[in-house]
């Protein structure tokens, strides 16, 4: 009976937890970081949703533009949701589509923001995404102009 | 045997690479590569989708392998080798799905050359690949199946950009110019030869298939409401068939010599050359999409014009016997859909789609389906789905039965990295 009574709770839970809007489960912000050979602070919300789209490769003084996914974790689903409008899941889907047509190859991923800082303190042009805190000394912190606080 | 091997190689790329890691790659080459099978039963119907559908049918699987290299910033390279079935056609044949390479001049300006996927709707460029989708099966009215290999790509070169158009939000544009790569073992062959079996005696073969320079245009807008894109393309081509098979041109009187019994008789059959052309091929596809949170709504409207022009010619002596007509088909389809994810693991998607053979006489040409689907995503780069279909009308069916309304059961397990 007791064992019911367990697999029973487990069973809702299970289902409560398949129930809840993904959108409810973070709360973090971000800070969009670049390297320092970047010669921009700041860039427009349309600018970074076309970077981080792939639609856009390359800075305004010509640079090749190298991107950073942080995935995982409430800065990078804040970043995806409020500056790119799509959730991790759609910004995963986005990025497939384009890597199963052969219109681009795979950005550089990271599950932990400390490898992606790494990354973009070393790479020439490189620009990504962490929590607010996590930003430090070895990158440039680049604002998004306007909408970005939304 | 073959056809076994192929798929059972490109299976064990996929898993066998994928164990090692999420995205692969080896010496600066991207790889991905997805395995998909599906089971399809349709009720009421012996054949839709595969050809053994009504028994309840596993030939309906897709496998792909894509290998990309960037080069230079500006410049890279790729290939995906593809396998699918559906019965009477794909059988797992491994094919060159796409193969092209891309140099970006400007974000506003890339140029591509090679066999390149074609931009039409909003799904046509990724329909192979059943993990970037709620639905198993695309609404048919606008990417019917058996027409894939007509559709999926074209091999020519081509330019694109993305262009900001400041308050307006952004444009995308791509315009392709080349040759429809279609197969004489493809998806429209067989409707071909199935159409040609109807007046002969059932053994066509299709020798030659193929299209004119074909020219496609695709512009989206992205207007300055997040979410919203819409989108306008045309295709304007010709298509060709050559189909030979035979057919019975008369009678004759078997000699009195044993075994035949004096007086029999015997069918005399000829050969017969068909030619099909759809000249003036014009197809225009109208999207929109709209992505808001979690929910995505998304509605489509096709609309396709050609002159079917078929010459048979039997060569019953030395001169052929011909005889020739046209037909204008003027088709349209449309449809309008809606996803919803509800967390990480479940999606729920629903779309509504009418296909109308012929515009001039709707009452008698179309076909109707309304599709739920369920898609899990229990863990990275595994989908498993579960879709039905309620559907009136037999339009996009070669062999209908004369049942109405019938129903569509499938599901699909797909791995993809």
């Amino acid at each position: 009976m007791k064992k019911r009574l367990y697999t029973l709770c487990f069973m809702s839970a299970v289902y409560l937890a398949m129930l809840l809007p993904a959108s409810l489960i973070f709360a973090a912000d971000f800070a969009l970081v670049a390297n320092k050979d970047v010669p921009f602070n700041a860039v427009s919300k349309t600018d970074a949703k076309a970077i981080f789209l792939g639609n856009k490769t390359r800075w305004d003084d010509g640079k090749p533009i190298r991107i950073a996914i942080l995935e995982g974790g409430g800065a990078s689903r804040t970043f995806l949701e409020r500056v790119i409008n799509k959730t991790p899941s759609q910004f995963e889907l986005h990025w497939k589509k384009l890597l199963f047509t052969g219109k681009a190859v795979s950005p550089k991923t990271f599950d932990d923001a400390l490898n992606l800082l790494q990354f973009v303190a070393g790479t020439s042009g490189a620009v990504g995404f962490v929590g607010a805190e996590e930003a430090e000394s070895s990158v440039k912190k680049i604002s998004i102009k306007q909408e970005s606080s939304k | 045997m073959k056809i076994n091997i192929y798929k059972y190689l490109v299976c064990s790329i996929i898993f066998g690479l994928s164990a090692q890691a999420y995205a692969l790659d080896l010496a600066g080459v991207d790889i991905h590569g997805f395995a998909s099978q599906g089971f399809v039963k349709t009720i009421n119907q012996e054949s839709f989708i595969a050809d053994n559908s009504g028994e309840g049918s596993l030939n309906f699987n897709e496998f792909g392998i894509n290998f990309s290299k960037q080069v230079t910033s500006d410049l890279h390279l790729g290939m995906q080798l593809f396998a699918q079935d559906r019965g009477n056609y794909g059988k797992d044949k491994l094919s060159l799905d796409w193969a092209y390479g891309d140099y970006r001049f400007e974000d506003w300006l890339g140029f591509r050359a090679g066999k390149i996927k074609n931009p039409i709707g909003l799904y046509n460029e990724t329909r192979d690949t059943d993990s970037l989708r709620t639905s198993i099966l695309l609404p048919q009215g606008v990417y019917a199946d058996a027409q894939r290999d007509n559709a999926i790509a074209l091999t020519g070169a081509g330019i694109y950009g993305a262009v900001p158009a400041g308050a307006a939000g952004a444009l995308e544009y791509q315009i392709q110019v080349g040759v429809l790569p279609i197969e004489t073992d493809g998806g429209s062959a067989e409707q071909m030869k199935y159409k040609i079996n109807a007046t002969g005696v059932g053994n066509a073969d299709v020798t030659d298939a193929g299209s004119s320079t074909t020219l496609l245009h695709h512009l989206e807008w992205q207007p300055p409401v997040d979410g919203l894109r819409l989108a306008a393309m045309a295709i304007h081509t010709k298509i060709n068939f050559q189909v030979e098979d035979s057919v019975p041109v008369g009678m004759v009187t078997l000699n009195p010599v044993p075994p035949a019994v004096a007086g029999a008789k015997a069918v005399i059959y000829a050969p017969r050359i068909t030619k099909i052309k759809n000249d003036n091929l014009n197809k225009y596809v109208l999207s929109a999409e709209y992505t808001w949170r979690d929910l995505i709504l998304s509605a489509e409207y096709l609309r396709q014009n050609f002159d079917a022009n078929s010459t048979s010619t039997v060569y019953k002596s030395v001169q052929g016997i011909s005889n020739s007509k046209t037909v204008q088909t003027k088709r349209d389809s449309w449809y309008v859909g809606a996803t919803y994810r509800i967390n990480d693991l479940l999606e729920l998607g629903t779309y509504y789609n009418e296909f109308y053979g012929m515009r001039d006489a709707r009452s008698s040409h179309y076909q109707k389906d309304t599709a739920f689907s369920v898609r899990i995503d229990p863990m990275k780069n595994l989908v498993l789905k579960l879709e039905g279909h309620y559907v009136k009308g037999t339009e996009l069916l070669l062999t209908p039965f004369n049942t109405d309304p019938w129903y569509i059961f499938a599901t699909k397990v797909t791995y993809s990295f």
